[in-house]
């Protein structure tokens, strides 16, 4: 049975929540990554409602149609929109999942609130190594400004070309062009995820979480390399790499990756 | 600072934060519609031009709050944040979410206010549910004559085909900014317009479409709500006022010199005052 997705609105601490969500089985908050929103999750998320779970995708402060954070955005802040939703959709405990900066994210609640996590997957999210993380911390980045719109246009062509850098399976023009139409509306809170999870140090969250956790990720994807960092942290994670996948793993590998989820989840 | 440096630096970016108010959806034939309420007071709905969505009204919307009036901004479905219809619709298919949309808010009824596209909607919302409809305001109402519908209904649709080059953005960026406003907007207005065209996506001439296809003529012939007509003498669509004004010399008639598709974006003030003057005198009438 075909389960549309819905959309709709939660009050959180920096105004309100957007979220897209299908079926009615076992509950899954999904965090998309930094110049993104829940809409990248749409390809798998019927599926997933097909096997009896509840997807429930969620726009970080900034993206989509969610509102902005108070202040400098952080993984910190982030991560305190997870629980109006999970309240709003009157569940105890749920599983989460993010990528890249959502990973993050979703590794910040988790070890906040073990006790409401049940499984954790997270793609690709950003390590550093120590001596990496430590000269971030001494010199924080801080927010980048986004060109305003000028006469000629440039400045649409200017974030095109940066899009059109992001690692890709196979040349996609019209995959590209979909996620940056449906992105480029935010365009001044393009980086502040990103730079939210280079100014995070995710190393005390990761060594400290108690909850079951898959890392899952394309072997093509830009943060795969980092994978071996969370190794040396926690060998006792599940590790499942996807071939031909990258950034764009949900619309590369769909069936693939909804599988992965499934039956870590499940 | 000259004209050329304001449309150089403009002011910075701020997406679809520029836009306040309370976001939801409304449940409608056409599926989940997207709104924005700002505002206590007499409500008011505005009706968007394709392929924009609410952010054409987001510097408006402010202003009539400061005045009593609580606007509505909607998302014609297939455009912004409203879902995209499974088929082409008919304006009177696009009106007919409209009730939905004023009862999923708790109310009665509402001014209505339509920009282009939005006007034949807003038209279309006060034939039908008259009993739903406070007053009328059409901008740039799309009234052509059944020849002239025909023809524009034989126009190709637009190509969003996207180059690597990104060249399908820069090109659209230059026509909207030469062609269409005839460099008379201001860069963040025009941007909206190409941000729209592409993120409403290939379907955006659902829109006109519905527009040209829509005997407008008739349902203005039959009105009942008092309406105010407004017309920028720089818009493509200056010459139908005339047609309606001919047509129901009933009706109000604001005229302003000038000014663009984008007019309510860039110059808000003028738009909001003469809305506000003509709703608040309806709304003192009704009582």
């Amino acid at each position: 049975m075909k389960m549309p997705i819905r959309r709709g609105y939660v009050d959180g601490p920096f105004g309100q929540v957007h979220y897209r969500f299908a079926g009615n089985g076992t509950p899954l908050i999904l965090c998309h990554h930094g110049p993104s929103s829940s809409h990248m999750f749409e390809p798998a998320m019927e599926l997933l409602a097909a096997r009896d779970m509840m997807p429930i995708a969620i726009d970080m402060p900034g993206c989509g149609m969610s509102d902005r954070v108070t202040g400098t955005p952080s993984i910190g802040g982030y991560a305190q929109i997870i629980d109006p939703v999970r309240r709003y959709f009157d569940l105890d405990t749920i599983s989460l999942l993010g990528i890249h900066t959502g990973g993050n994210v979703a590794c910040e609640y988790a070890f906040q609130a073990p006790e409401r996590v049940r499984s954790l997957v997270l793609g690709a999210p950003m390590v550093l190594s120590g001596p990496q993380i430590e000269e971030r911390i001494a010199k924080p980045t801080g927010p980048v400004l986004m060109p305003p719109a000028v006469a000629d246009g440039s400045h649409i062509l200017s974030l095109w070309q940066r899009r059109m850098s992001y690692p890709i399976a196979e040349e996609n023009v019209e995959l590209v062009n979909f996620h940056f139409c449906k992105t480029i509306a935010n365009w001044q809170t393009f980086f502040d995820g990103t730079n939210a999870s280079l100014n995070y140090d995710i190393r005390p969250a990761l060594s400290g979480l108690k909850v079951p956790t898959l890392i899952l990720s394309g072997t093509l994807d830009n943060q795969f390399s980092y994978t071996e960092n969370i190794k040396s942290l926690r060998p006792d994670f599940q590790y499942v790499a996807i071939e031909d996948a990258s950034g764009y793993i949900i619309d590369e590998q769909t069936s693939a990756w909804v599988d992965s989820v499934t039956s870590f989840v499940l | 600072m000259s004209t050329t440096e304001q449309k150089t630096h403009g002011r910075g970016w701020s997406g679809l934060h520029v836009m306040g108010g309370r976001k939801g959806y409304a449940d409608t034939p056409l599926g989940q519609v997207h709104y924005r309420v700002l505002g206590e007071g007499t409500p008011l709905l505005l009706l968007h031009q394709t392929p924009w969505f609410s952010i054409q009204y987001a510097k408006v919307q402010p202003l009539l709050a400061e005045n009593g009036i609580q606007s509505i901004a909607v998302d014609t479905p297939g455009f912004g944040f409203s879902d995209l219809p499974a088929a082409q619709p008919s304006i009177e298919d696009y009106a007919d979410t409209l009730p939905y949309v004023l009862d999923t808010l708790g109310l009665n009824s509402a001014a209505v206010a339509g920009f282009h596209t939005g006007a034949s909607i807003a038209a279309a919302f006060a034939h039908r549910y008259a009993d739903r409809t406070l007053c009328l305001i059409l901008d740039g109402a799309p009234l052509y004559s059944e020849e002239e519908r025909e023809h524009r209904l034989k126009q190709p649709h637009w190509d969003q085909t996207p180059k690597s080059d990104g060249s399908h953005l820069s090109d659209r960026f230059m026509f909207i900014r030469d062609v269409i406003t005839k460099n008379d907007a201001q860069p963040e207005s025009v941007n909206w317009s190409v941000l729209s065209f592409f993120m409403a996506g290939e379907r955006e001439y659902y829109g006109h479409v519905a527009a040209f296809s829509y005997d407008m003529a008739s349902a203005i012939r039959k009105l009942t709500t008092p309406a105010l007509v407004i017309s920028h003498t720089g818009d493509s669509l200056h010459f139908a006022a005339e047609r309606i004004l001919t047509m129901r010399p009933d009706f109000d008639y604001r005229e302003f010199e000038g000014g663009t598709s984008s007019v309510t974006y860039d110059d808000p003030q003028p738009w909001a005052t003469a809305v506000v003057d003509f709703v608040k005198a309806e709304a003192i009438a009704e009582r």
